[in-house]
């Protein structure tokens, strides 16, 4: 954005309600959204990049543990590592937006301006699942560069498809989640990382399912990341098509078109829950 | 308003009532009623003033007007719409701005946190810079500073060019001058009424500041524990006090570096609903307070003099309290007869002082 175009002030001109109405105004809105979070992140560049450098250090490490194995068991980690870190983000950027207005005082600007809430949530949506990407793909450059890896074989095509599936069903789920700190001020966020722990945990982030014991592997039906990660691995480690893929992305697929509407109404309830116990709120 | 498509009024509510609950392990423990059967009628193109002091309800009935908040019972209406059922309507054309409002982003600048909030609006990015330079210009604040680097009162003066930013029709400020140096209050304050007079707009201020409601409002409504207690134009509010005379009295001499001191402490303050605690203050309250035809009394030091405002019922009741202060010991330096002050109706209303945080309870 051209931020500093042009700006010297009218003598006193009248302002005329220059808003953009409609869908388009909300379109610039939620737009809005993934600009500020990025203006955010440039201001913080030192830390962006002190995360990045651990980021891909921690995918390194995690891949070298596979060395002994040989290459298939580094690209099976690497693969983990890479996932994990996109759909986290996705989760957490999404699940913690309302945290964030409350920790910056915002929420009370932000919930009583004149955008409809998918606005806001998608927006957020949008900015997570871009961020999500660049942070992933430094992070896969970085492991290739380090592992020379061979990916001839994969279908990268099939896995990056699978990718923008997950995500939507990724949104849903943060959208459940966004919920919580909306509720309890005090102890939604907590609860947001002990979901993200589960995840981690039933997903089969780095191991098999059948790792787990048996009665905790059914959980891992209801994980979304459980078939990304199954997927992409199946795509990039042994080349599977789409159409192979297919019944998995299906899953994928109808998770995020019950889990999008279902987070919405599930946010909007709690909202009107929140404006009726009066919780929206700045904290601190 | 500008288009003037409803022809009611501006802001209205209707035996509006909000309880908040205080629950432990799910049952509710305890309820706060803190609006008690609000009715109100804002005008458009008026600037209204509610005062109160501290947990008299004024934030709640704004928070419920700008649809942050559901009331428990009643009805409220912007514009002509209703908060509980028609909330995307009003927020088209409402703004809200609260006193000593922490909110922002600290890393940004003042500039580009505006910008952000414009976005909220469906500003397009040059309309949008050219208001908030206009809006900087006028608070008279520097744009490239970094959110978290401004003081208390520039922080205020960003909070509210973002109140102005959409260009609201009604724009509900929430004790908007708190904490701010008698300047900066004074150039808002006249900001709001021009914004009022020139664009016709409507503005409902919350302000326990007498002086606040006395210059800027059309109209000022006396709140207490979540009741209106009356309304009226701040120059009727006063008349109704005119049977009263009110007198100040400057006092030397005597214990009344003592009793300065108590006044400071706040021996005295707050009239007649504390009991003492037999200091100079004190003695000086209780004496004056009982010479028959005195209604009221409030102290006040300064520089280590004291002064004493005095309802008193008739002329006739100044000589004895002349001579009750000399029995005392003071030496009396002034008397001056004054007009009465809107603090002075909400004392006759409420039998305290709007900075009174008696049983105000949390913030
Ligand atoms: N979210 C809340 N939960 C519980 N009590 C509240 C809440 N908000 C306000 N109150 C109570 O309602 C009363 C009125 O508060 P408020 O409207 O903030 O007063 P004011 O703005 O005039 O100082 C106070 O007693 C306050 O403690
Ligand atoms: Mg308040």
């Amino acid at each position: 954005m051209k931020r500093d175009a042009a700006l010297s002030p009218p003598p006193g001109g009248a302002l005329a309600p220059a808003a953009r109405r409609g869908w388009l105004g909300e379109l610039c809105s939620g737009w809005g959204f993934v600009e500020r979070n990025f203006r955010l992140i440039r201001r913080y560049a030192a830390w962006e990049v002190a995360e990045q450098f651990y980021n891909v250090v921690n995918a390194l490490t995690i891949a070298l543990i596979g060395v002994a194995q040989g290459p298939e068991v580094v690209l099976y980690l690497t693969v983990g590592a890479l996932l994990w870190g996109f759909l986290s983000v996705i989760f957490m950027e999404v699940a913690t937006s309302v945290q964030w207005e409350r920790w910056e005082g915002t929420i009370e600007s932000t919930f009583m301006a004149p955008i409809h809430r998918l606005t806001f949530l998608l927006g957020t949506s949008a900015w997570a699942v871009l961020y999500g990407l660049v942070r992933t793909s430094v992070v896969l450059g970085a492991v290739a560069l380090f592992f020379r890896m061979d990916l001839s074989r994969a279908n990268l095509g099939a896995a990056l498809l699978v990718l923008v599936v997950s995500s939507f069903s990724f949104i849903g789920l943060g959208l459940i989640a966004a919920v919580l700190p909306l509720l309890s001020p005090e102890k939604g966020a907590q609860a947001t990382h002990i979901i993200q722990g589960v995840l981690l945990l039933i997903s089969g982030v780095y191991y098999e399912i059948d790792a787990l014991p048996a009665w905790l592997q059914p959980l891992s039906w209801i994980s979304p990341a459980t078939y990304t990660l199954r997927d992409v691995r199946r795509a990039v480690l042994h080349g599977a098509t789409v159409g192979q893929l297919a019944p998995d992305l299906l899953r994928l697929g109808l998770f995020a078109l019950v889990m999008i509407p279902l987070g919405y109404a599930v946010f909007a309830t709690a909202e009107r829950y929140a404006l009726r116990k009066g919780l929206l709120k700045r904290n601190g | 308003m500008a288009d003037g498509h409803t022809a009611g009024p501006a802001i209205e509510a209707r035996s509006l009532r909000r309880v908040f609950q205080e629950r432990r392990r799910g049952r509710v423990v305890k309820e706060h009623v803190a609006l008690d059967g609000i009715d109100l009628e804002v005008r458009p193109g008026e600037c209204f003033g509610l005062l109160g002091a501290n947990g008299a309800g004024k934030t709640t009935l704004i928070k419920i007007l700008c649809t942050l908040l559901l009331p428990t019972s009643g009805e409220a209406r912007v514009l002509g719409m209703d908060v509980q059922r028609e909330p995307a309507a009003i927020r088209r054309r409402i703004n809200m701005v609260s006193g000593g409002e922490h909110s922002g982003y600290g890393i940004l600048t003042v500039r580009e946190s505006l910008w952000l909030f414009s976005q909220l609006y469906g500003l397009s990015n040059a309309e949008a810079f050219q208001r908030i330079d206009r809006l900087l210009k006028m608070v008279d604040l520097d744009g490239s500073v970094r959110v978290n680097k401004l003081s208390t009162g520039m922080r205020q003066k960003m909070n509210f060019a973002r109140g102005f930013l959409n260009e609201p029709d009604v724009l509900f400020l929430d004790e908007p001058t708190l904490g701010l140096d008698v300047q900066t209050a004074r150039r808002l304050r006249s900001f709001v009424r021009e914004w009022v007079e020139e664009r016709r707009k409507t503005v409902l201020l919350t302000t326990h500041y007498m002086m606040e409601a006395d210059e800027i409002c059309d109209r000022v409504a006396i709140i207490s524990g979540g009741r209106i207690l009356a309304c009226d134009t701040p120059a009727n509010l006063k008349r109704g006090l005119r049977q009263e005379r009110v007198v100040r009295l400057e006092l030397a001499g005597g214990a009344v570096a003592e009793a300065a001191a108590g006044v400071t402490r706040g021996d005295a303050a707050g009239g007649a609903a504390r009991g003492g605690t037999g200091g100079a203050a004190d003695v000086l309250r209780r004496a004056v307070q009982d010479v028959p035809g005195v209604r009221r009394v409030t102290l006040s030091a300064l520089d280590g003099r004291v002064s004493a405002r005095v309802h008193v019922e008739s002329d006739g009741v100044l000589v004895q309290l002349v001579s009750t202060i000399a029995e005392l010991g003071f030496d009396l330096h002034g008397l001056e007869k004054q007009d009465p002050t809107l603090e002075d109706v909400f004392l006759a209303l409420t039998g305290r002082r709007l900075d009174d945080e008696g049983g105000a309870v949390g913030r």
